[in-house]
């Protein structure tokens, strides 16, 4: 077998264990439900509801990426640029992510340069997709403390970081990350959750934007995610 | 029959307590690997399920301290395992786990049928 079959026989077992998971538990809260019906009380009923729903958009998000990742190979995948306001982009992915954050103990510091200007061609969906999936992945990969955002100029672009201080990834995969089939870097009984589609999604979106997409990582001190917009 | 349940993921806990909770049995829920032990001379449990991949401490890390201490030791351990973690669990039998369970292949109902029939004998 050759590597890009291996990476591929590799990406679908994972993608296959990934699915799997919220399905079980999709399964199982289904089944208690019906089987227990008249014993169960409501609080117990409302909670096995919820991890339904939780496990449910776990599948979505998946395949929503399974499906972008398909359209940006195939040259489908489209965006719309619009005159937009970065800032606001920033405060209402870190808004969104506040709950998730303080629940796994992560505190965000957010520095936006006045030297930004108010308006920004984007698509303001995109972006804040890109965002959100750099901050629930530093979320995710750290273990509390501070992630911290930043917005500033960069020789005619606009450079938007996340920075944790998690696990870090090492060098020889960190030029893996972005790439389809590639960033499987993990077996699948890992305790870390995720595709990695995410990335190769995030940089799908960037490259149509005419921006780049990068890390600077180190091993067990953190990691920089950035990107940058045209100014 | 008390159980005791560890594992980080908090929805297997939701669901099993539940179950478990249904067939009149007590879970109590430890979510790391380090602290296991403590935790079961305090708790004094029927049976352990433990989880493969823990944070902090992996299963079979735990399972060999339960299995070295001698007030733990004859407390029956059940793995629980993902898709992928078959290596482990040979390992695992060869340190003193009772059995494993599949976690990802099995409803609760089935989970506890399968630890009761080991605790019974």
């Amino acid at each position: 077998m050759d590597s890009d079959t291996r990476k591929k026989e590799e990406f679908i077992s994972l993608m296959v264990h990934e699915l799997r998971a919220p399905l079980s538990i999709i399964h199982s809260s289904a089944d208690i439900l019906i089987r227990h019906e008249k014993d169960l009380p409501d609080s117990k009923k409302e909670q096995l509801l919820k991890e339904v729903k939780l496990a449910s958009e776990g599948m979505l998000d998946i395949v929503n990426d399974l499906l972008d990742t398909s359209k940006i190979n195939s040259g489908k995948f489209e965006i719309t640029r619009e005159p937009n306001n970065i800032r606001e982009v920033v405060n209402g992915q870190v808004a969104l992510f506040s709950n998730f954050a303080a629940q796994s103990g992560h505190t965000f510091k957010v520095e936006i340069s006045d030297k930004i200007p108010e308006k920004l061609l984007f698509d303001k969906e995109r972006i804040a997709h890109v965002l959100g999936n750099l901050i629930s992945n530093a979320i995710k990969f750290s273990r509390g403390g501070d992630i911290t955002i930043k917005v500033v100029p960069f020789d005619g672009y606009v450079k938007i970081s996340v920075q944790d201080f998690g696990v870090g990834i090492a060098k020889k995969e960190q030029k893996y990350l972005f790439q389809k089939f590639k960033q499987v870097s993990r077996p699948v009984d890992s305790k870390q959750k995720g595709t990695g589609l995410g990335l190769v999604v995030a940089k799908g979106i960037v490259d149509l934007h005419g921006g780049d997409i990068g890390v600077i990582s180190k091993q067990n001190k953190g990691s920089t995610f950035w990107f940058t917009l045209p100014m | 029959m008390h159980i005791l349940l560890v594992e980080d993921d908090e929805s297997l806990y939701n669901l099993y307590s539940t179950e478990f909770d249904l067939n009149g049995h007590t879970v109590s829920w430890h979510k790391v690997g380090t602290g296991v032990v403590d935790k079961i001379k305090e708790e004094n449990p029927d049976v352990i399920l433990l989880d493969i991949m823990l944070p902090e401490k992996t299963g079979l890390e735990v399972l060999k301290d339960i299995k070295k201490n001698p007030d733990t030791s004859n407390i029956p351990v059940i793995m629980l395992t993902n898709f992928g973690t078959q290596d482990n669990v040979h390992e695992a039998i060869n340190n003193g786990a009772e059995d494993f369970i599949m976690k990802h292949n099995v409803v609760p109902e089935e989970i506890v049928e399968k630890v009761t029939n080991i605790v019974n004998g």
